[in-house]
């Protein structure tokens, strides 16, 4: 072994060069805003504002960018000029009836993509009316390069229109806005659909081609002069039509005004699909907190070189008017509004179904975790008790199991045994009760903790207790092994420093092959392998069903 | 070492606020990456920690452990999402992944580090990055002083016999 002096000169050592690979010179340029510097949002009235089909605003070029995973040019978005047009005045009353026709016809799609040839503007005419725009800033446009769509689906813009009430809180649920430059290809069924004149096509969509518990589940759509399409999603064709006839208008330019109601203002930010962690919003804190939109970027190395100092954008909710903060550095984002030219940016993090939901649970408080606690599937000889005081600042209910479970934050919730725990039905060991403790965070995961003697164990994490099939170990950078050991009655757990805790939990293994190390990896995501190292050395790995 | 000085925490403007986010914020990150070993998710996660001790800085009164320890927290569950998204991030138009760069005997020594549990790692990244005391490191993990002291005594015993057997296998 190290003596302890020459070890604590490695990492002395280590702790330097550290220094000079991360130095302070290399601090982002700019700086975390104060909030003195922060442009305020300025407050929207509702009347007069509305909410376009965010795309292009004043005066930028998007500069190129072939879409490297698939060799594809992007669209390009060239405004030459300030947007001229005036916000769009709601022209219908919020009790404007809508139709719906059942003219139904099946929806095939599109043969192909089209797309529009690198260097030719577009022209979009979709604008953020200036009030939205914090003083000192412009709206970049935004849209991800295609990268996850399914196939023939180029959005040129994404949005998700989240609605600001008077206190700057969102309202629940926000609806998608997107442009493409051809209708969506997906497969379902059409029913032409009648908003105050304007004719256009209500899509369910095939359910096998939504992301579970992430996307909308339909589609409202409209051909723009332009020949783009205008997709307006949201969870319902009651909610989309209602959120739309109530205050859409549709201007010259084609493009389509959603004027908020009364007392409310829109917060236009992005998503893209195709990414584990979506799109969104965060909200922190009860009553006024800061709001989050961390973005990320899918841009080309050139502009990422351009973007150098900037990761993420933070809308700081202060006193009912959210103004936009952002400061950052490298890293996964860029800035949603932001100065500079030519940035394309999407929206991490969450997803919408997050937002939809992080929005009917605003404010969170500790009245909100209580509630999530008390949703919890109750297990004999044990509670749930907050270990935290954290706000959870987001809510999922992904998990049918425990349908109000999942969500974003820091708050943290633990179970102290005995509790009952089928640890070992993948080895094919019955049920025990151990001696553990069993935590849950917020975001759904659980660790299941054997205190041992000589150190505690983490049994497994994930999204369930089922996961509790083995040592899964999403927290640890190597899974935690276990081996059988001569007896199959006897397991080892191996760490990934090599430290063996001899565990006796086990009443019978009968699967288990002496001499055998079973372990499961993170294969992909959320899917898990089961790893089995013979004593030969060869290993096998064995696809588990999900967690 | 660079001794990690603490902001002043009487301060409640906006400027002691920009101060603090400028003098700590690469600290910050290093701290980050020595725990995940991903400047990624190290510069997200100052970040997001920035923006919690924005919201609440007129009532914390000790930013720089303040601003650890939601570090330190926010990593452990950060770390479970962070291989997804790295991975998504991967299949998106091919960008470069920015890294830190360091010579191999250092970063080893990292990656040692991080293959230390969650909390002897923590202490540990906290007593060699940043130098402080096993009361300060008690205070940002919030649990005693001993503890912390152990902590640290366990994870260079693990280190130790982490190191040798790389070597050993060399």
């Amino acid at each position: 072994m190290r003596s302890t002096e020459e070890l604590d000169r490695v990492l002395a050592t280590a702790a330097d060069e550290l220094a000079r690979a991360i130095p302070m010179a290399d601090a982002p340029q700019h700086a975390t805003r104060s909030p003195a510097a922060m442009p305020t949002w300025p407050r929207v009235a509702a009347a007069a504002v509305a909410l376009v089909g965010v795309g292009v605003a004043a005066g930028f070029a998007l500069r190129d960018g072939t879409d490297r995973d698939s060799g594809r040019t992007p669209p390009q978005i060239v405004a030459t000029e300030p947007p001229v047009t005036t916000p769009v005045v709601p022209t219908l009353p919020a009790d404007t009836p809508t139709s719906a026709v059942p003219t139904t016809s099946p929806v095939e799609p599109p043969s192909s993509a089209r797309m529009v040839p690198a260097g030719d503007p577009v022209g979009l005419a979709y604008r953020i009316p200036d009030a939205m725009i914090p003083a000192g800033y412009r709206m970049v446009a935004a849209y991800d390069s295609g990268v996850g769509e399914p196939a023939g689906q180029v959005p040129v813009f994404h949005g998700v229109a989240v609605m600001l009430d008077d206190r700057g809180m969102p309202a629940s649920p926000a609806i998608h806005v997107e442009v493409q430059d051809q209708p969506p290809a997906m497969k379902g069924t059409a029913t032409s659909v009648d908003v105050n004149g304007i004719a256009g096509e209500y899509v369910v969509w095939d359910q096998q081609l939504i992301n579970a518990g992430s996307s909308p589940t339909a589609d409202v759509r409209w051909q723009l002069p332009s020949g783009k399409w205008l997709i307006v999603s949201g969870p319902s064709l009651d909610f989309i039509l209602l959120q739309v006839a109530r205050s859409a208008a549709v201007d010259d330019a084609g493009a389509v005004a959603i004027t908020p109601p009364t007392g409310f203002t829109y917060l236009p930010s992005w998503t893209t699909f195709g990414m584990s962690n979506g799109a969104g919003i965060v909200y922190e804190g009860p009553e006024l907190g800061t709001l989050t939109i961390t973005v990320q970027r899918t841009d080309d190395p050139i502009v990422l070189s351009a973007l150098k100092g900037y990761s993420a954008s933070n809308l700081v909710v202060r006193d009912g008017a959210p103004a936009l903060e952002y400061s950052g550095s490298r890293g996964l984002g860029a800035v949603t509004l932001e100065p500079t030219p030519g940035v394309r940016v999407t929206v991490s993090h969450s997803t919408p179904q997050t937002v939809r939901d992080l929005n009917a649970r605003l404010p969170l408080d500790r009245t909100a975790l209580d509630e999530i606690i008390d949703s919890l599937e109750p297990i004999d000889g044990a509670s749930w008790t907050a270990l935290q005081d954290q706000m959870a600042v987001g809510y999922e209910r992904s998990n049918p199991e425990f349908p109000s479970s999942a969500g974003i934050g820091d708050a943290e919730m633990s179970l102290t045994g005995p509790v009952a725990v089928p640890v070992t039905d993948l080895l094919g060991a019955t049920e025990r009760t151990l001696p553990v403790e069993l935590t849950r965070s917020i975001d759904g995961y659980y660790r299941l903790i054997y205190s041992a003697e000589g150190g505690s164990i983490n049994l497994g994490a994930g999204p369930d207790l089922s996961a509790y099939r083995g040592n899964f170990d999403a927290t640890d950078p190597a899974p935690v092994l276990i081996e059988a050991g001569r007896n199959v009655d006897e397991l080892v757990m191996i760490r990934a420093t090599g430290e063996r805790i001899p565990v006796t939990l086990i009443e019978a293994a009968p699967g288990l092959i002496p001499g055998t190390r079973y372990g499961y990896v993170d294969a992909e995501g959320e899917d898990v392998e089961l790893e089995t190292t013979a004593p030969d050395g060869s290993i096998t790995t064995t696809p588990l069903a999900r967690l | 070492m660079e001794h990690v000085s603490d902001t002043d925490a009487e301060g409640s403007s906006d400027a002691s606020f920009e101060s603090f986010a400028s003098a700590e914020r690469v600290r910050l990150v290093r701290l980050g990456w020595a725990m995940v070993g991903d400047i990624d998710v190290a510069e997200d996660a100052t970040q997001d920690v920035l923006v919690e001790v924005f919201a609440r800085w007129s009532s914390i009164t000790d930013p720089s452990a303040y601003s650890r320890r939601a570090l330190v927290n926010r990593l452990r569950s950060r770390w479970r999402r962070s291989g997804r998204e790295r991975r998504a991030t991967a299949r998106l138009a091919g960008r470069a992944h920015p890294q830190v760069l360091m010579p191999e005997p250092s970063a080893e020594v990292w990656r040692a580090v991080r293959r230390l549990p969650e909390r002897q790692r923590a202490a540990l990244v906290l007593t060699v990055v940043e130098d402080r005391p096993a009361e300060e490191v008690a205070g940002i993990l919030g649990c005693g002083t001993e503890t912390a002291r152990t902590h640290v005594r366990r994870a260079k015993a693990a280190l130790a016999n982490d190191l040798e057997r790389i070597e050993d296998h060399r």
